[in-house]
């Protein structure tokens, strides 16, 4: 009989922002996470939960809950939110950010809560 | 009285709501699909984001640069949702202010405040009034990348 070995398992939040607007992205909603599903069961990990959430700015903000058997490095983070349809322009940031800077990787993964609206103050500096 | 706030946890994407009872204020995680309370939030930390994009075509014959720098702090202790506002306002001060520290005074005027974000644990160590500032800056051409980390006062 073949034994399952359970290997305790890790949970790691990838942050996907999505160019698109959301009056779009609702109709492909579930068809996106599946094809998400897909992609990571493909590169051999599970998709745990996942939560998207329009932006301020009208756009699509997901948080992608996987299960991975080890902390992923920063490099595979950027790649992985890379391969999930991140923001190319986000995502180039990420990479130089994962070289130049790894250990400073997860401060600056940024999905906002808010976007600053500019306003004239903050436009010109106010200091 | 309940107030559901259109606050998102940056970590997570879960929901941070809030209500008053017996005149304090209470915050909570949930998640924003099931309803599922996860945790109380006793601890809510801040974190505004300035970047500067200076790029060749801007910088000309003079360095481009590229920063990122953000500032944090914590609230904690039946804080209301109007010191939200009052509080990023005095962060995206600190950014500037510490630009103009670390750079020169013409920096703040070629940045951006890009967001928020909001963490329902505390993320850094400082409790409002203090502050905690992470700057990382390159320039776009060359290999020299730097970083740096301290502790300021609002």
């Amino acid at each position: 009989m073949q034994v399952r070995q359970n290997t305790p398992q890790e949970l790691e939040v990838l942050k996907i922002d999505i160019d698109i607007p959301w009056d779009i992205f609702k109709r492909l909603k579930y068809t996106w996470v599946a094809t998400r599903r897909a992609i990571l069961s493909t590169l051999g990990y599970e998709l745990a939960d996942w939560i998207i959430h329009r932006s301020q700015n009208g756009k699509v903000h997901a948080w992608i809950t996987v299960e991975v058997r080890k902390p992923l490095s920063v490099w595979e983070k950027a790649e992985l939110q890379f391969l999930l349809g991140d923001d190319h322009n986000r995502s180039k940031l990420n990479f130089l950010r994962a070289e130049k800077t790894p250990e400073k990787f997860d401060s600056f993964n940024i999905l906002f809560s808010k976007k600053v609206v500019k306003s004239e103050r903050r436009k010109g500096g106010d200091n | 009285m309940s107030i559901t706030f259109p606050l998102i946890d940056a970590s997570t994407g879960y929901e941070i709501i809030a209500f008053k009872r017996r005149g304090r204020w209470h915050w909570y995680l949930r998640h924003p699909r099931t309803k599922r309370f996860i945790r109380r939030i006793r601890e809510l930390t801040i974190k505004t984001t300035v970047t500067v994009e200076y790029s060749k075509e801007m910088a000309r014959k003079r360095n481009p640069l590229y920063v990122d720098l953000t500032v944090a702090t914590v609230l904690r202790d039946h804080f209301e949702p109007r010191d939200l506002l009052g509080v990023e306002d005095r962060l995206i001060d600190i950014a500037h202010r510490e630009l103009a520290a670390n750079f020169s005074s013409g920096v703040p005027s070629i940045s951006e405040v890009v967001g928020v974000e909001y963490f329902a644990f505390k993320k850094v160590e400082e409790v409002y009034p203090e502050t905690h500032v992470e700057i990382i800056w390159w320039h776009r051409e060359g290999e020299h990348a730097s970083e740096t980390e301290y502790t300021t006062r609002a």
